[in-house]
Protein backbone atom coordinates (compact mmCIF):
# COMPACT_ATOMS: atom_id res chain seq x y z
CA UNK A 1 0.00 0.00 0.00
CA UNK A 2 3.06 2.28 1.03
CA UNK A 3 4.71 1.53 -2.25
CA UNK A 4 1.07 2.34 -4.03
CA UNK A 5 1.04 5.71 -1.86
CA UNK A 6 4.25 6.68 -3.03
CA UNK A 7 3.75 6.00 -6.81
CA UNK A 8 0.40 8.01 -6.80
CA UNK A 9 2.11 11.15 -5.00
CA UNK A 10 5.05 10.80 -7.83
CA UNK A 11 2.54 10.46 -10.35
CA UNK A 12 -0.04 13.53 -9.01
CA UNK A 13 3.14 15.40 -7.94
CA UNK A 14 4.39 14.92 -11.98
CA UNK A 15 1.28 15.87 -13.16
CA UNK A 16 0.47 19.27 -11.49
CA UNK A 17 3.86 20.27 -12.61
CA UNK A 18 3.27 19.60 -16.09
CA UNK A 19 0.56 21.77 -16.04
CA UNK A 20 2.65 24.92 -15.24
CA UNK A 21 5.34 23.22 -17.77
CA UNK A 22 5.54 25.04 -21.34
CA UNK A 23 7.34 22.00 -22.85
CA UNK A 24 8.04 17.90 -20.94
CA UNK A 25 11.25 18.76 -19.08
CA UNK A 26 13.37 15.69 -18.20
CA UNK A 27 12.56 16.51 -14.67
CA UNK A 28 8.74 15.78 -14.65
CA UNK A 29 9.49 12.79 -17.57
CA UNK A 30 11.95 11.50 -14.43
CA UNK A 31 9.35 11.57 -11.88
CA UNK A 32 6.63 10.76 -14.13
CA UNK A 33 8.60 7.34 -15.41
CA UNK A 34 9.51 6.43 -11.34
CA UNK A 35 5.96 6.99 -10.41
CA UNK A 36 4.47 5.00 -13.47
CA UNK A 37 7.03 2.54 -13.01
CA UNK A 38 6.25 1.89 -9.19
CA UNK A 39 2.83 1.84 -9.57
CA UNK A 40 2.93 -1.01 -12.65
CA UNK A 41 5.13 -2.86 -9.95
CA UNK A 42 2.54 -3.15 -7.62
CA UNK A 43 0.32 -4.91 -9.64
CA UNK A 44 3.76 -7.08 -11.32
CA UNK A 45 3.13 -5.14 -14.60
CA UNK A 46 6.89 -3.23 -14.80
CA UNK A 47 8.46 -5.61 -17.62
CA UNK A 48 5.27 -5.68 -19.79
CA UNK A 49 5.57 -1.71 -19.01
CA UNK A 50 9.14 -1.27 -20.16
CA UNK A 51 8.45 -3.24 -23.34
CA UNK A 52 5.93 -0.77 -24.26
CA UNK A 53 8.33 1.93 -23.07
CA UNK A 54 11.02 0.49 -25.54
CA UNK A 55 8.45 -0.03 -28.46
CA UNK A 56 7.16 3.56 -28.06
CA UNK A 57 10.84 4.63 -27.99
CA UNK A 58 11.53 2.98 -31.16
CA UNK A 59 9.06 4.57 -32.83
CA UNK A 60 11.20 7.46 -32.62
CA UNK A 61 14.29 5.59 -33.68
CA UNK A 62 13.21 3.20 -36.34
CA UNK A 63 10.55 4.00 -38.33
CA UNK A 64 9.69 0.71 -39.26
CA UNK A 65 8.18 1.97 -42.78
CA UNK A 66 10.05 4.53 -43.58
CA UNK A 67 11.88 3.11 -47.08
CA UNK A 68 11.20 5.32 -49.96
CA UNK A 69 11.05 2.40 -52.32
CA UNK A 70 7.81 0.97 -50.84
CA UNK A 71 4.90 2.67 -52.14
CA UNK A 72 2.69 3.85 -49.48
CA UNK A 73 -0.47 2.16 -48.81
CA UNK A 74 1.99 -1.24 -48.59
CA UNK A 75 4.26 1.33 -45.80
CA UNK A 76 0.64 1.97 -43.94
CA UNK A 77 0.40 -2.10 -44.59
CA UNK A 78 3.34 -2.90 -42.92
CA UNK A 79 2.71 -0.27 -40.22
CA UNK A 80 -0.73 -2.15 -39.09
CA UNK A 81 0.78 -5.16 -39.51
CA UNK A 82 4.03 -5.63 -38.01
CA UNK A 83 2.89 -3.09 -35.18
CA UNK A 84 -0.27 -4.78 -34.73
CA UNK A 85 1.34 -8.22 -33.83
CA UNK A 86 3.81 -6.93 -31.90
CA UNK A 87 1.37 -5.04 -29.81
CA UNK A 88 -1.26 -7.48 -30.46
CA UNK A 89 1.36 -9.58 -28.46
CA UNK A 90 2.29 -7.39 -25.52
CA UNK A 91 -1.54 -7.36 -25.05
CA UNK A 92 -2.10 -10.61 -24.59
CA UNK A 93 0.63 -10.90 -21.91
CA UNK A 94 -1.10 -8.14 -20.52
CA UNK A 95 -4.63 -9.83 -20.75
CA UNK A 96 -2.73 -13.14 -19.29
CA UNK A 97 -1.66 -11.55 -16.54
CA UNK A 98 -4.63 -9.45 -15.92
CA UNK A 99 -6.36 -10.36 -12.35
CA UNK A 100 -9.57 -11.15 -14.08
CA UNK A 101 -7.85 -13.46 -16.30
CA UNK A 102 -6.19 -15.42 -13.36
CA UNK A 103 -9.01 -16.00 -11.33
CA UNK B 1 -23.60 14.69 -6.00
CA UNK B 2 -23.13 12.34 -8.91
CA UNK B 3 -25.88 14.67 -10.66
CA UNK B 4 -24.27 17.85 -9.72
CA UNK B 5 -20.88 16.91 -11.09
CA UNK B 6 -22.14 15.42 -14.46
CA UNK B 7 -24.23 19.01 -14.68
CA UNK B 8 -21.29 20.77 -13.96
CA UNK B 9 -19.15 18.87 -16.13
CA UNK B 10 -21.92 19.60 -18.96
CA UNK B 11 -21.99 22.98 -18.48
CA UNK B 12 -18.36 23.31 -18.47
CA UNK B 13 -18.00 21.84 -21.74
CA UNK B 14 -20.44 23.83 -23.06
CA UNK B 15 -18.82 27.12 -22.57
CA UNK B 16 -16.06 25.71 -24.48
CA UNK B 17 -18.15 24.52 -27.20
CA UNK B 18 -20.31 27.50 -27.69
CA UNK B 19 -17.40 29.60 -27.62
CA UNK B 20 -16.73 28.73 -31.09
CA UNK B 21 -20.27 30.38 -32.71
CA UNK B 22 -20.58 32.96 -30.28
CA UNK B 23 -17.45 34.27 -31.24
CA UNK B 24 -17.41 33.49 -34.67
CA UNK B 25 -18.78 34.52 -38.14
CA UNK B 26 -18.94 32.26 -41.36
CA UNK B 27 -16.16 30.06 -42.05
CA UNK B 28 -14.26 30.86 -45.15
CA UNK B 29 -15.33 28.16 -48.46
CA UNK B 30 -14.61 24.30 -48.62
CA UNK B 31 -16.48 21.44 -47.06
CA UNK B 32 -18.57 24.32 -44.97
CA UNK B 33 -20.62 25.01 -48.10
CA UNK B 34 -20.44 21.51 -49.91
CA UNK B 35 -22.31 20.47 -46.29
CA UNK B 36 -24.96 23.08 -46.96
CA UNK B 37 -25.37 22.27 -50.93
CA UNK B 38 -25.68 18.68 -50.34
CA UNK B 39 -28.32 19.41 -47.55
CA UNK B 40 -30.09 21.90 -49.84
CA UNK B 41 -30.03 19.01 -52.60
CA UNK B 42 -31.54 16.38 -50.37
CA UNK B 43 -34.26 18.93 -49.07
CA UNK B 44 -35.12 19.73 -53.11
CA UNK B 45 -35.08 15.90 -53.62
CA UNK B 46 -38.28 15.41 -51.16
CA UNK B 47 -40.00 16.27 -54.50
CA UNK B 48 -37.98 13.89 -56.24
CA UNK B 49 -36.42 11.23 -54.36
CA UNK B 50 -34.23 10.13 -56.51
CA UNK B 51 -32.05 13.18 -56.21
CA UNK B 52 -32.00 13.11 -52.47
CA UNK B 53 -31.29 9.41 -52.85
CA UNK B 54 -28.48 10.10 -55.41
CA UNK B 55 -27.00 13.04 -53.12
CA UNK B 56 -27.04 10.47 -50.01
CA UNK B 57 -24.74 7.23 -51.93
CA UNK B 58 -22.32 9.08 -53.44
CA UNK B 59 -21.62 11.11 -50.33
CA UNK B 60 -18.56 10.34 -47.78
CA UNK B 61 -20.61 11.06 -44.82
CA UNK B 62 -24.47 10.10 -45.63
CA UNK B 63 -25.63 10.01 -41.84
CA UNK B 64 -24.32 13.36 -40.91
CA UNK B 65 -25.56 14.46 -43.80
CA UNK B 66 -29.08 13.61 -43.50
CA UNK B 67 -28.66 14.34 -39.50
CA UNK B 68 -27.51 18.22 -40.88
CA UNK B 69 -30.37 18.38 -43.40
CA UNK B 70 -33.13 17.77 -40.25
CA UNK B 71 -31.18 21.40 -38.99
CA UNK B 72 -33.32 22.93 -41.65
CA UNK B 73 -36.44 22.88 -38.96
CA UNK B 74 -34.40 25.80 -37.32
CA UNK B 75 -34.85 29.21 -37.85
CA UNK B 76 -31.46 30.01 -38.47
CA UNK B 77 -29.75 30.73 -42.11
CA UNK B 78 -27.69 27.60 -43.56
CA UNK B 79 -24.33 29.08 -42.13
CA UNK B 80 -25.35 29.48 -38.72
CA UNK B 81 -26.66 25.91 -39.04
CA UNK B 82 -23.38 24.97 -40.00
CA UNK B 83 -21.48 27.25 -37.33
CA UNK B 84 -23.92 25.73 -34.27
CA UNK B 85 -23.52 22.11 -35.37
CA UNK B 86 -20.02 22.10 -34.98
CA UNK B 87 -20.73 23.47 -31.34
CA UNK B 88 -23.47 20.61 -30.68
CA UNK B 89 -21.01 17.73 -32.37
CA UNK B 90 -18.54 18.60 -29.45
CA UNK B 91 -21.14 18.64 -26.88
CA UNK B 92 -22.38 15.48 -28.22
CA UNK B 93 -18.84 13.90 -28.24
CA UNK B 94 -18.84 14.74 -24.80
CA UNK B 95 -22.05 13.71 -23.94
CA UNK B 96 -21.06 10.07 -25.67
CA UNK B 97 -17.45 9.92 -24.42
CA UNK B 98 -18.75 10.57 -20.91
CA UNK B 99 -21.76 8.10 -21.15
CA UNK B 100 -19.14 5.04 -21.90
CA UNK B 101 -17.11 5.88 -18.90
CA UNK B 102 -20.34 5.97 -16.68
CA UNK B 103 -21.13 2.65 -18.29
CA UNK B 104 -17.33 1.55 -18.01
CA UNK B 105 -16.38 3.31 -14.25
CA UNK B 106 -19.24 5.38 -13.01
CA UNK B 107 -20.29 8.48 -12.60
CA UNK B 108 -16.42 10.32 -11.67
CA UNK B 109 -14.77 8.98 -14.64
CA UNK B 110 -17.71 9.59 -16.91
CA UNK B 111 -17.46 14.02 -15.53
CA UNK B 112 -13.97 13.61 -15.60
CA UNK B 113 -13.93 12.30 -19.48
CA UNK B 114 -16.70 15.40 -20.33
CA UNK B 115 -14.66 17.97 -18.60
CA UNK B 116 -11.36 16.54 -20.46
CA UNK B 117 -12.65 16.47 -24.13
CA UNK B 118 -13.17 20.65 -23.26
CA UNK B 119 -9.32 20.42 -24.11
CA UNK B 120 -9.70 19.26 -27.10
CA UNK B 121 -12.10 21.43 -28.72
CA UNK B 122 -9.51 24.09 -29.83
CA UNK B 123 -5.97 23.26 -31.34
CA UNK B 124 -5.65 19.55 -30.58
CA UNK B 125 -8.11 17.61 -32.77
CA UNK B 126 -8.69 19.36 -36.03
CA UNK B 127 -12.39 19.82 -35.40
CA UNK B 128 -12.52 23.50 -34.30
CA UNK B 129 -13.00 24.62 -38.13
CA UNK B 130 -15.77 23.84 -40.46
CA UNK B 131 -14.35 20.84 -42.85
CA UNK B 132 -14.24 18.48 -40.27
CA UNK B 133 -17.77 18.44 -38.91
CA UNK B 134 -18.72 14.98 -39.61
CA UNK B 135 -15.81 13.25 -38.47
CA UNK B 136 -16.34 15.21 -35.17
CA UNK B 137 -19.84 13.31 -35.18
CA UNK B 138 -18.55 10.63 -36.32
CA UNK B 139 -16.43 10.46 -32.97
CA UNK B 140 -19.56 10.42 -30.75
CA UNK B 141 -20.75 7.36 -32.77
CA UNK B 142 -17.43 5.89 -32.35
CA UNK B 143 -17.67 6.00 -28.26
CA UNK B 144 -21.72 4.67 -28.77
CA UNK B 145 -20.34 1.91 -30.78
CA UNK B 146 -17.81 1.15 -28.05
CA UNK B 147 -20.43 1.56 -25.43
CA UNK B 148 -22.63 -1.10 -27.04
CA UNK B 149 -19.59 -3.48 -27.58
CA UNK B 150 -18.46 -3.23 -23.98
CA UNK B 151 -22.19 -4.06 -22.78
CA UNK B 152 -22.38 -6.88 -25.12
CA UNK B 153 -25.32 -6.01 -27.00
CA UNK B 154 -25.53 -8.21 -30.05
CA UNK B 155 -27.73 -5.62 -31.98
CA UNK B 156 -26.95 -2.06 -30.52
CA UNK B 157 -23.53 -2.92 -31.49
CA UNK B 158 -23.91 -4.27 -34.86
CA UNK B 159 -26.26 -1.21 -35.82
CA UNK B 160 -23.99 1.37 -33.92
CA UNK B 161 -20.85 -0.30 -36.29
CA UNK B 162 -23.01 0.35 -39.05
CA UNK B 163 -24.04 4.20 -38.03
CA UNK B 164 -20.29 4.67 -37.21
CA UNK B 165 -19.71 4.12 -40.57
CA UNK B 166 -22.22 6.00 -42.28
CA UNK B 167 -21.30 9.12 -40.46
CA UNK B 168 -17.63 9.31 -41.60
CA UNK B 169 -15.58 6.29 -43.41
CA UNK B 170 -12.38 7.04 -41.26
CA UNK B 171 -14.54 5.96 -38.00
CA UNK B 172 -15.76 3.06 -40.10
CA UNK B 173 -11.80 1.67 -40.45
CA UNK B 174 -11.06 2.73 -37.15
CA UNK B 175 -13.84 0.63 -36.07
CA UNK B 176 -12.68 -2.35 -38.65
CA UNK B 177 -9.07 -1.98 -37.05
CA UNK B 178 -10.00 -1.57 -33.58
CA UNK B 179 -12.18 -4.89 -34.00
CA UNK B 180 -8.96 -7.03 -35.61
CA UNK B 181 -6.54 -5.92 -32.70
CA UNK B 182 -9.20 -6.88 -30.04
CA UNK B 183 -10.15 -10.31 -31.73
CA UNK B 184 -7.17 -12.30 -30.80
CA UNK B 185 -7.36 -10.82 -27.32
CA UNK B 186 -11.19 -11.63 -26.75
CA UNK B 187 -10.93 -15.35 -28.15
CA UNK B 188 -8.59 -15.45 -25.13
CA UNK B 189 -11.11 -13.81 -22.91
CA UNK B 190 -13.62 -16.06 -24.53
CA UNK B 191 -11.73 -19.18 -22.56
CA UNK B 192 -13.19 -18.26 -19.59
CA UNK B 193 -16.26 -19.37 -18.66
CA UNK B 194 -17.75 -16.34 -17.02
CA UNK B 195 -18.18 -14.60 -20.33
CA UNK B 196 -21.75 -14.13 -20.84
CA UNK B 197 -23.34 -15.51 -23.49
CA UNK B 198 -24.28 -12.07 -25.51
CA UNK B 199 -20.61 -11.36 -25.21
CA UNK B 200 -19.73 -14.41 -27.03
CA UNK B 201 -22.13 -14.13 -29.39
CA UNK B 202 -20.23 -10.69 -29.93
CA UNK B 203 -17.40 -12.38 -30.70
CA UNK B 204 -18.73 -14.78 -32.95
CA UNK B 205 -20.22 -11.79 -34.66
CA UNK B 206 -17.19 -9.99 -35.28
CA UNK B 207 -15.32 -13.27 -36.41
CA UNK B 208 -17.39 -13.03 -38.77
CA UNK B 209 -17.18 -9.39 -39.59
CA UNK B 210 -13.27 -10.30 -39.80
CA UNK B 211 -13.79 -13.40 -42.32
CA UNK B 212 -15.62 -10.91 -44.17
CA UNK B 213 -13.45 -7.90 -44.35
CA UNK B 214 -10.69 -10.66 -45.54
CA UNK B 215 -12.53 -11.73 -48.44
CA UNK B 216 -13.25 -7.82 -49.25
CA UNK B 217 -9.67 -7.24 -48.81
CA UNK B 218 -8.33 -9.94 -50.69
CA UNK B 219 -10.69 -9.22 -53.36
CA UNK B 220 -9.36 -5.24 -53.63
CA UNK B 221 -5.91 -6.19 -53.78
CA UNK B 222 -6.17 -8.80 -56.28
CA UNK B 223 -8.53 -7.08 -58.59
CA UNK B 224 -8.87 -3.35 -57.46
CA UNK B 225 -5.08 -2.43 -56.87
CA UNK B 226 -5.39 0.65 -58.01
CA UNK B 227 -7.35 2.32 -55.02
CA UNK B 228 -4.51 2.25 -53.01
CA UNK B 229 -2.34 4.47 -55.66
CA UNK B 230 -4.89 6.80 -55.17
CA UNK B 231 -3.95 7.11 -51.21
CA UNK B 232 -0.62 9.44 -52.11
CA UNK B 233 -3.17 12.26 -52.05
CA UNK B 234 -4.28 11.33 -48.70
CA UNK B 235 -0.93 12.41 -46.98
CA UNK B 236 -0.90 13.74 -43.43
CA UNK B 237 1.46 13.83 -40.52
CA UNK B 238 0.95 13.67 -37.29
CA UNK B 239 3.73 13.97 -34.49
CA UNK B 240 2.39 12.84 -30.80
CA UNK B 241 5.43 15.02 -29.20
CA UNK B 242 3.05 18.08 -30.39
CA UNK B 243 0.35 17.04 -27.73
CA UNK B 244 3.18 17.41 -25.15
CA UNK B 245 3.80 21.19 -26.00
CA UNK B 246 0.21 21.71 -25.53
CA UNK B 247 -2.27 21.77 -22.68
CA UNK B 248 -3.26 18.38 -23.31
CA UNK B 249 0.25 17.04 -22.38
CA UNK B 250 -1.21 16.05 -18.78
CA UNK B 251 -3.24 14.31 -19.98
CA UNK B 252 -1.08 11.84 -21.73
CA UNK B 253 0.64 11.25 -18.75
CA UNK B 254 -2.41 10.32 -16.54
CA UNK B 255 -3.73 8.25 -19.90
CA UNK B 256 -0.34 5.86 -18.93
CA UNK B 257 -1.62 5.75 -15.59
CA UNK B 258 -5.33 4.35 -16.62
CA UNK B 259 -3.85 1.65 -18.47
CA UNK B 260 -2.08 0.39 -15.65
CA UNK B 261 -5.31 0.55 -13.55
CA UNK B 262 -6.96 -1.01 -15.99
CA UNK B 263 -4.42 -3.69 -16.71
CA UNK B 264 -3.88 -4.24 -13.37
CA UNK B 265 -7.08 -3.80 -11.29
CA UNK B 266 -10.02 -6.20 -11.02
CA UNK B 267 -12.99 -3.44 -11.97
CA UNK B 268 -12.43 -4.47 -15.42
CA UNK B 269 -13.23 -7.59 -16.82
CA UNK B 270 -10.94 -9.29 -19.71
CA UNK B 271 -13.79 -9.00 -22.13
CA UNK B 272 -13.83 -5.06 -21.92
CA UNK B 273 -10.04 -4.99 -20.99
CA UNK B 274 -9.26 -6.92 -24.70
CA UNK B 275 -11.56 -4.01 -26.09
CA UNK B 276 -9.71 -1.33 -24.61
CA UNK B 277 -6.40 -2.51 -25.35
CA UNK B 278 -7.44 -3.67 -29.23
CA UNK B 279 -9.11 0.07 -29.43
CA UNK B 280 -6.08 1.42 -28.30
CA UNK B 281 -3.55 -0.34 -30.40
CA UNK B 282 -5.43 -0.03 -33.66
CA UNK B 283 -5.98 4.26 -32.54
CA UNK B 284 -2.88 4.66 -31.84
CA UNK B 285 -1.26 2.79 -35.16
CA UNK B 286 -2.98 4.86 -37.22
CA UNK B 287 -2.56 7.67 -35.84
CA UNK B 288 1.41 7.54 -35.76
CA UNK B 289 1.59 5.41 -39.04
CA UNK B 290 2.80 8.82 -40.69
CA UNK B 291 5.70 8.91 -37.63
CA UNK B 292 6.44 5.23 -38.46
CA UNK B 293 6.95 5.87 -42.38
CA UNK B 294 3.55 5.77 -43.69
CA UNK B 295 2.08 9.19 -43.67
CA UNK B 296 -1.97 7.99 -44.93
CA UNK B 297 -4.55 10.41 -43.27
CA UNK B 298 -2.48 10.54 -39.34
CA UNK B 299 -3.70 14.38 -39.20
CA UNK B 300 -7.11 13.03 -39.46
CA UNK B 301 -6.62 9.43 -37.64
CA UNK B 302 -5.49 11.21 -34.48
CA UNK B 303 -8.94 12.62 -33.59
CA UNK B 304 -9.68 8.76 -32.34
CA UNK B 305 -6.58 7.91 -30.35
CA UNK B 306 -7.43 11.56 -28.79
CA UNK B 307 -10.30 10.47 -27.85
CA UNK B 308 -9.43 7.12 -26.37
CA UNK B 309 -6.44 9.18 -24.54
CA UNK B 310 -9.12 11.20 -23.02
CA UNK B 311 -11.07 8.03 -21.77
CA UNK B 312 -8.00 6.47 -20.07
CA UNK B 313 -7.20 9.78 -18.47
CA UNK B 314 -10.60 10.05 -17.16
CA UNK B 315 -10.73 6.68 -15.95
CA UNK B 316 -7.61 6.84 -13.98
CA UNK B 317 -7.91 10.65 -12.54
CA UNK B 318 -10.71 9.52 -9.99
CA UNK B 319 -8.64 6.59 -8.52
CA UNK B 320 -5.64 8.70 -8.96
CA UNK B 321 -7.14 11.27 -6.70
CA UNK B 322 -8.75 8.48 -4.14
CA UNK B 323 -5.28 6.88 -3.64
CA UNK B 324 -3.98 10.28 -2.32
CA UNK B 325 -7.14 11.28 -0.29
CA UNK B 326 -8.84 9.23 1.40
CA UNK B 327 -11.22 12.22 2.51
CA UNK B 328 -13.89 12.70 0.70
CA UNK B 329 -14.09 17.16 1.40
CA UNK B 330 -10.36 16.82 0.43
CA UNK B 331 -10.79 15.06 -2.84
CA UNK B 332 -13.11 17.34 -3.72
CA UNK B 333 -10.82 20.40 -3.13
CA UNK B 334 -8.15 18.64 -5.26
CA UNK B 335 -10.29 17.93 -8.26
CA UNK B 336 -11.94 21.39 -8.10
CA UNK B 337 -8.65 23.18 -8.17
CA UNK B 338 -7.12 21.22 -10.91
CA UNK B 339 -10.59 21.44 -12.94
CA UNK B 340 -10.11 25.02 -12.29
CA UNK B 341 -6.41 24.80 -13.50
CA UNK B 342 -6.82 22.93 -16.50
CA UNK B 343 -10.36 24.83 -17.49
CA UNK B 344 -9.57 28.55 -17.10
CA UNK B 345 -6.88 29.18 -18.90
CA UNK B 346 -8.13 27.27 -21.58
CA UNK B 347 -11.06 29.85 -21.67
CA UNK B 348 -8.53 32.48 -22.32
CA UNK B 349 -6.74 30.39 -24.42
CA UNK B 350 -9.06 30.44 -27.19
CA UNK B 351 -10.65 33.68 -27.35
CA UNK B 352 -7.28 34.86 -29.42
CA UNK B 353 -7.33 32.14 -31.64
CA UNK B 354 -11.19 32.96 -32.68
CA UNK B 355 -9.96 36.35 -33.02
CA UNK B 356 -7.06 35.62 -35.20
CA UNK B 357 -9.65 34.04 -37.29
CA UNK B 358 -11.90 36.81 -37.05
CA UNK B 359 -9.76 39.69 -37.83
CA UNK B 360 -10.79 41.48 -40.95
CA UNK B 361 -7.06 41.50 -42.48
CA UNK B 362 -6.91 38.11 -42.81
CA UNK B 363 -8.53 35.69 -45.27
CA UNK B 364 -9.96 33.04 -42.84
CA UNK B 365 -13.79 33.96 -42.86
CA UNK B 366 -16.64 35.26 -45.37
CA UNK B 367 -16.90 38.68 -44.15
CA UNK B 368 -19.48 40.42 -43.88
CA UNK B 369 -18.57 42.73 -47.28
CA UNK B 370 -18.50 39.53 -49.19
CA UNK B 371 -22.02 38.04 -47.47
CA UNK B 372 -23.70 41.46 -48.12
CA UNK B 373 -23.58 40.87 -52.10
CA UNK B 374 -23.90 36.90 -51.40
CA UNK B 375 -27.48 38.07 -49.18
CA UNK B 376 -28.31 40.74 -52.59
CA UNK B 377 -27.69 37.84 -54.90
CA UNK B 378 -30.59 35.67 -53.17
CA UNK B 379 -32.94 38.65 -53.01
CA UNK B 380 -32.64 39.95 -56.30
CA UNK B 381 -34.47 37.20 -58.24
CA UNK B 382 -36.73 34.38 -57.65
CA UNK B 383 -35.33 31.71 -60.46
CA UNK B 384 -32.03 30.25 -60.29
CA UNK B 385 -29.22 31.83 -62.28
CA UNK B 386 -25.86 31.27 -63.25
CA UNK B 387 -23.41 33.47 -61.38
CA UNK B 388 -19.65 34.26 -62.87
CA UNK B 389 -17.27 34.04 -60.13
CA UNK B 390 -13.22 33.60 -60.66
CA UNK B 391 -11.72 30.34 -58.63
CA UNK B 392 -8.97 33.08 -57.41
CA UNK B 393 -11.03 33.35 -53.89
CA UNK B 394 -12.96 30.92 -51.77
CA UNK B 395 -15.93 33.10 -51.03
CA UNK B 396 -17.14 32.01 -54.50
CA UNK B 397 -17.46 28.72 -52.93
CA UNK B 398 -20.34 30.11 -50.66
CA UNK B 399 -22.90 30.69 -54.12
CA UNK B 400 -24.43 27.84 -53.95
CA UNK B 401 -24.85 27.49 -50.38
CA UNK B 402 -26.10 31.12 -49.64
CA UNK B 403 -28.23 31.46 -52.67
CA UNK B 404 -30.49 29.54 -55.04
CA UNK B 405 -28.35 30.22 -57.83
CA UNK B 406 -25.95 28.36 -59.74
CA UNK B 407 -21.80 28.78 -59.44
CA UNK B 408 -19.97 29.36 -62.65
CA UNK B 409 -16.84 28.96 -61.80
CA UNK B 410 -14.27 29.93 -64.70
CA UNK B 411 -10.12 30.46 -63.69
CA UNK B 412 -8.26 33.55 -64.45
CA UNK B 413 -7.00 31.77 -67.47
CA UNK B 414 -10.61 31.27 -69.21
CA UNK B 415 -10.69 33.04 -72.58
CA UNK B 416 -13.27 35.60 -71.62
CA UNK B 417 -10.27 37.55 -70.06
CA UNK B 418 -8.55 38.24 -73.04
CA UNK B 419 -12.00 39.62 -74.67
CA UNK B 420 -13.02 43.42 -74.98
CA UNK B 421 -16.26 44.83 -75.36
CA UNK B 422 -18.99 43.27 -77.77
CA UNK B 423 -17.17 40.34 -78.03
CA UNK B 424 -16.83 39.58 -73.91
CA UNK B 425 -20.40 41.11 -73.84
CA UNK B 426 -21.56 38.13 -76.73
CA UNK B 427 -19.34 35.57 -74.57
CA UNK B 428 -20.99 36.27 -71.48
CA UNK B 429 -24.61 35.55 -72.60
CA UNK B 430 -23.86 32.70 -74.73
CA UNK B 431 -22.62 30.83 -71.56
CA UNK B 432 -25.64 32.45 -70.41
CA UNK B 433 -24.18 33.76 -66.97
CA UNK B 434 -26.28 36.35 -65.57
CA UNK B 435 -24.36 38.39 -62.91
CA UNK B 436 -20.26 38.61 -62.50
CA UNK B 437 -19.04 38.69 -59.03
CA UNK B 438 -15.68 39.76 -57.59
CA UNK B 439 -14.51 39.81 -54.46
CA UNK B 440 -11.97 42.58 -54.07
CA UNK B 441 -10.14 41.62 -51.03
CA UNK B 442 -8.97 38.95 -52.90
CA UNK B 443 -8.90 39.97 -57.05
CA UNK B 444 -8.82 42.37 -58.85
CA UNK B 445 -11.30 43.72 -61.41
CA UNK B 446 -10.82 43.06 -65.02
CA UNK B 447 -11.20 46.26 -66.28
CA UNK B 448 -13.24 45.24 -69.85
CA UNK B 449 -16.33 44.98 -66.91
CA UNK B 450 -15.83 48.27 -65.57
CA UNK B 451 -14.81 50.25 -68.81
CA UNK B 452 -18.43 49.24 -70.83
CA UNK B 453 -21.56 50.49 -68.31
CA UNK B 454 -23.67 49.88 -71.42
CA UNK B 455 -22.74 46.66 -71.33
CA UNK B 456 -22.58 45.61 -67.67
CA UNK B 457 -24.11 47.65 -65.39
CA UNK B 458 -22.70 47.93 -61.97
CA UNK B 459 -25.84 46.40 -59.90
CA UNK B 460 -23.86 45.69 -56.32
CA UNK B 461 -21.10 47.40 -55.27
CA UNK B 462 -19.30 47.72 -51.46
CA UNK B 463 -15.89 47.58 -49.97
CA UNK B 464 -15.47 44.08 -50.23
CA UNK B 465 -17.25 43.26 -53.80
CA UNK B 466 -18.82 43.92 -57.12
CA UNK B 467 -21.56 42.64 -58.99
CA UNK B 468 -22.19 43.13 -62.98
CA UNK B 469 -25.56 42.44 -64.22
CA UNK B 470 -25.27 40.73 -68.02
CA UNK B 471 -29.16 40.24 -68.08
Amino acid sequence: MNQRLLASSLLFLALIASFGSPVPSWAILVIWGVGILLLAWTYQLQWLLLAYAALISSVFILPIARFAFIPMPLRLALVLVVGGSILTGLNIMVLKRSPWLKS
Amino acid sequence: MPVCCIVASVILVSIIALQYPLSSSFPIGGDAPYYIIVSKEILAGLSAPQTALHSILVSWYPLFNILFTTTALLPLSWADRFIWSMAAGHIVTALSLGWLLYRLSGWRAASAGIVFWSLTIVSITPHVESGTVAQLWSLAFFFLFLERWFSGSFYGTLSLFILTLLTHFLAGIVAVTAIICSVPLLMIASRQSNLLIAQKRIILLLKTLLALIGILGLYVMTKRFYIFSSLHHLYGTFDVRDLFYSHFGPLLLLAVVGVVYLAGRREVNGYRLSIILGTLTATSLLALNGQLGAGVLAGRFKSYFIGITVLLAAYAFPRLIRTLAPSRSVRILITVLMMTVLWVPLWHYNKPVYAFYESPSRYARLHPDEFEALQWLEKTDSKPLFIMATTTNRHTEWIPALTKHRFAPVTTNDPLFQMTDEKLSEYVRSRHYAYIVFFKHREGIYPSFTERPDLFPVVFENRGSIIFSAL
